[in-house]
């Protein structure tokens, strides 16, 4: 397809946020390749959602540094789109215009890429219907037409599906990938569903006491099969991995799966 | 469908004038009968020919006229401040905090216990009704917009951001049509103090309009005048309603 794009490198380097006195994350490294699908997971409250917006330019560091290509990221990341748990569509437009923002405005040519990306996510007969009669997987997908519209280079998303059902999700997975693969941009995302990092990502990174504390490359062929046996022993490993890192329980960790190496040893 | 529903709608709004029209039916009854003595009340019949002769000599429209005008312009530069205000306000903190005690404070004065400073300050002329309908509908507006400026869903705020939405257009965008349903809520609630000032202002001191009407034909002991006055108030205040309501539907159609 003549549609790919190349995605942003990152090159994340000792990033530290601190909110007042209290630090959120302390030293995060992290490399990720144009085009690599990275999942990031960890406990509630451990700063996935902060990573993202530091990246997306929402929120300035207080220490270290994001390389985007080369360029330090300070202000508004043009680069990036998000994508909410909550589709965060303007209830006051239809959902064709709603997409539209996603390339700045309502213009004929506008509308015409607007259109397209209703009809890659499969919901072209709801053009022009208020977003408030969409079904919440409905509107994650017109919020995924919207963040892709531009043909972002990178694409940050928070959790999009984690208010989602079960089969709702998988179909909304296999989506995302799909349209990954197309686009070819770099993609970011969090989430707490071992299962759908497993699914998605090159790489998962799990983010612990402000740092990354492990990084698991996911080699597994696309399209991934959820019932084979490789598949599940990696969601559960990372599931054992994320609940291990309770803040309280400063037992070490050991770490003899051969497929998981530590970053810091 | 569409048809089957309209229809369904005629029949509701026709149910519900059944008990005013039994109401008028009756109270012509009683008066010819004598039961009501003229002195209480006038008979409907006698109001609706008291409309019709004052009509003639456009005494009526020229009164409805000057209680009209009042009350557009009193709402259009109470309820412009109110808005403006609201705006400034609600974006900006640091104006939040120089203003709203302070209007707050003014808030809790009742507008019209201001009539005799009013009197005092303007006359009985056109600025004294001007200033205290302006007054009245000042506040309603003003904290509407405010809160509903403030009660901006954030997260569409920072989405817009996101897609590189940023000053006017962001407002335009997001912000304005976000506070739409309250400040249009704070409007219905304007046109209300509205005339409800503009009755009071003008039965108290007047020269024209409709609160003059009632009063000079109370001095000539015209009962179906002064009942004829009350129903054009209730008539204006009702069509206000309506257009409010109209607005309303235009502008929020998303909500339905
Ligand atoms: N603007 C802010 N001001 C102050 N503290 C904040 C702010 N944003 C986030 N925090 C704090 O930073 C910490 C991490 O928040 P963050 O939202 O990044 O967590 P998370 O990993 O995304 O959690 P979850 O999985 O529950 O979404 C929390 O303790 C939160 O209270
Ligand atoms: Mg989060």
């Amino acid at each position: 397809m003549d549609s790919h794009i190349s995605g942003t490198r990152l090159f994340i380097q000792g990033l530290q946020k601190k909110f007042g006195n209290r630090l959120i994350l302390s030293s995060v490294d992290l490399d990720v390749k144009p085009g690599e699908f990275i999942a990031i997971v960890g406990r509630s409250g451990c700063g996935k959602s902060t990573l993202l917006r530091l990246i997306a330019g929402l929120e300035t560091p207080t220490g270290g540094a994001i390389i985007q290509d080369g360029h330090r990221i300070s202000g508004l990341n043009p680069a990036a789109r998000v994508m909410f748990q909550d589709a965060r569509l303007l209830p006051w437009r239809k959902v064709i215009d709603n997409v539209a923002l996603g390339v700045g405005g309502a213009g004929d040519s506008q509308k015409e890429s607007a259109g397209r990306l209703l009809r890659q996510v499969g919901l072209a007969e709801y053009a022009q219907e208020w977003p408030g009669i969409l079904s919440g997987g409905q509107r994650q997908r017109a919020a995924l037409a919207r963040a892709l519209v531009s043909r972002p280079r990178l694409l940050l998303l928070d959790e999009p599906l984690g208010a989602l059902d079960a089969f709702t999700r998988i179909e909304m997975q296999q989506l995302i990938e799909k349209l990954w693969q197309e686009q070819g941009f770099t993609a970011l995302l969090v989430t707490h569903d071992a299962e759908e990092a497993v699914a998605l990502a090159d790489r998962v990174v799990l983010l612990k006491n402000g740092t990354v504390d492990l990084e698991v490359p996911i080699s597994l062929p696309r399209p991934r099969q959820r019932s084979s046996a490789l598949f599940a022993s990696l969601a559960g490993k990372i599931r054992d991995q994320v609940m291990d890192s309770i803040p309280t329980s400063q037992k070490p960790m050991v770490k003899t799966m051969s497929f998981i190496r530590s970053r810091n040893g | 469908m569409a048809k089957g529903s309209s229809l369904h709608k005629t029949a509701d709004s026709l149910i519900s004038w059944i008990i005013p029209v039994v109401l008028v039916i009756l109270w012509q009854i009683l008066s010819t009968l004598g039961w009501i003595s003229g002195q209480t009340l006038p008979e409907p019949i006698g109001v609706i020919e008291a409309a019709l002769r004052l009509s003639e000599s456009g005494e009526l429209f020229q009164h409805i006229g000057e209680s009209t005008s009042r009350a557009l312009v009193g709402l259009v530069v109470g309820g412009g401040i109110g808005l403006a205000l609201g705006f400034l306000n609600g974006l900006i903190p640091a104006a939040e905090k120089l203003l709203d005690t302070t209007v707050q404070m003014l808030r809790n004065i009742p507008h019209l216990a201001l009539i005799p400073l009013a009197i005092l300050w303007f006359g009985i002329g056109e600025e004294a009704k001007l200033f205290l309908v302006a007054l009245g509908v000042f506040f309603p507006l003003y904290l509407n917009t405010f809160h509903g400026i403030r009660s901006v869903d954030p997260g569409l705020i920072e989405m817009g951001k996101v897609y590189g939405l940023n000053g006017w257009p962001l407002f335009r965008q997001i912000i304005l049509p976000g506070a739409m349903p309250s400040i249009l809520v704070g409007l219905r609630y304007s046109l209300g103090i509205m005339w409800l000032t503009l009755i009071v202002a003008e039965t108290i001191s007047s020269d024209s309009g409709i609160g003059y009407m009632a009063m000079n034909a109370r001095e000539f002991m015209q009962m179906d005048v002064v009942v004829l006055s009350i129903f054009m108030y209730a008539l204006l205040g009702k069509l206000a309603d309506i257009l409010a309501k109209l607005l309303e539907n235009r502008c929020l159609r998303w909500r339905m």
